[in-house]
């Protein structure tokens, strides 16, 4: 089964444009000369494009829907306040002028703790760093992550540490993992861990991971999810509750 | 210009056909629902699976080489759906077949297209449905949303490892493609 799995990647990863250009060339020449290989290509072509298709179409509706609905909103808004204070310009022109975009370089500047590393000599390598608690391979993983992120080479760090195996169990390290994907424009995983490790229980990190949490949801746009983060952050009275306040006043409402 | 009366030809991508969705749906159901004594479920049903044949076709260019209208295009098609709907629940008469019939102004050669094109959608998208949600789940995530493995086993509770994971999105797959190929098959599909 292992063989017929790393086959399915393979099919994925063509069907996906996740292939460099030598390993598609490479692929299509096997492609060429196996009729099989054709049929399941096209087979399943058909049911991504479905699959892609649908989602898009349902989320293109629902987009719309909403635009109509907070189209709505907003013009009900304005006609009252028009109507009891005179203030249609108010609502227009909204009291800040500072951009997502320059929210997120302003106030994306911490850096997570330090994470423990240990001097070792290996009668081999010599003299190296390891992370204590992390099997050897992943350790690696783990010093040339910190490295890259160090040197804010943002999508390496990401790569890096996403290869450490259970990373879920060294959530320090996930958060490194995290703030690099966000900072290397892979929101949609950058988000999925950020919200993993804003929930956890007796993270001392949680904070800092809800803080980008909300940056995360304002560099995506979700200004509502990110609000919400920044609240809860101003209200704990923590290490950041400062900070929170003051992109809350910088925001732009909606 | 009434929505319905654009050119199909001149819509050049998905989201401009999306912005017309709700402008045809109200005139549609009304028509339909009133001609054909059919229930606004059934019908605003039918709506939405016409329309999303529309869209896929802007999407992927394949209606550049029609001369009628958005709304001849999308009453055809839905007229056709409308036919199948009825003739699938055993309520089609031959007067309602006829009149139904009636409605589909494109071209013979064009429709007997669009209907093979339709069947296929519907065999891949029923397929789909009757998956297992966690098949549902993983597909979608991996294929829609590009998700990597490894964040689509932080999504879903009860996958110890990727290992885990890629053999569960496998048996997905291919229990999906080996349902669609039967049925493609037994259709006289290719």
């Amino acid at each position: 089964m292992e063989k017929e799995i790393t086959r399915q990647e393979k099919i994925d990863a063509y069907l996906l444009n996740q292939m460099s250009s030598s390993e598609r060339d490479e692929f299509e020449l096997l492609l060429d000369s196996d009729p099989e290989l054709q049929e399941e290509i096209r087979i399943r072509k058909m049911i991504v494009e479905e699959i892609n298709d649908r989602e898009s179409y349902l989320s293109l509706i629902d987009q719309n829907m909403k635009k109509k609905v907070l189209t709505r909103k907003i013009w009900r808004a304005i006609s009252i306040a028009a109507v009891f204070t005179g203030l249609l310009g108010f609502f227009i022109i909204q009291p800040t002028t500072t951009s997502n975009n320059e929210i997120y370089s302003a106030f994306s500047d911490i850096q997570p703790g330090e994470i423990e590393r240990d001097k070792v000599t290996d009668p081999l390598r010599g003299e190296e760093y390891i992370i204590p608690g992390l099997p050897m391979t992943d350790s690696e993983f783990g010093i040339k992550g910190l490295d890259y992120f160090e040197r804010e080479e943002y999508i390496n760090a990401a790569s890096s540490l996403q290869q450490i195996k259970n990373i879920k169990a060294y959530p320090e390290l996930m958060l490194y993992m995290a703030i690099s994907q966000l900072k290397s424009n892979q929101s949609s995983s950058a988000l999925i861990n950020l919200e993993y490790l804003s929930s956890l229980k007796n993270f001392k990190s949680a904070e800092l991971a809800k803080y980008y949490l909300s940056l995360g949801y304002i560099n995506t746009g979700k200004v509502l999810k990110a609000r919400k983060v920044l609240k809860e952050i101003a209200r704990a009275k923590g290490t950041y509750s400062t900070r929170a306040s003051e992109m809350l006043s910088s925001m732009r409402w909606f | 210009m009434d929505p319905g009366e654009v050119p199909i030809k001149t819509i050049l991508n998905e989201k401009v056909i999306i912005r017309y969705y709700d402008d045809l749906r109200a005139a549609f159901v009304s028509y339909f629902r009133k001609k054909y004594n059919i229930d606004t479920e059934t019908i605003s049903d039918i709506y939405q699976e016409t329309y999303y044949i529309v869209f896929k076709k802007v999407k992927h260019k394949q209606l550049a080489a029609l001369s009628c209208t958005l709304k001849t295009y999308v009453y055809s098609i839905g007229s056709n759906l409308l036919l199948n709907e009825l003739r699938s629940k055993k309520l089609l008469t031959d007067n309602l077949e006829k009149s139904l019939e009636s409605e589909i102004s494109l071209d013979k050669n064009v429709m007997e297209e669009e209907e093979e094109y339709i069947k296929k959608t519907s065999i891949i998208s029923e397929a789909v449905d009757k998956l297992t949600d966690i098949c549902k789940s993983i597909i979608k995530m991996f294929y829609w949303e590009k998700m990597k493995l490894s964040d689509i086993l932080f999504k879903l509770p009860g996958h110890q490892s990727i290992d885990a994971l890629k053999v569960q999105k496998y048996k997905c797959m291919k229990k999906l493609e080996e349902s669609v190929k039967a049925r493609f098959n037994a259709e006289g599909l290719n």
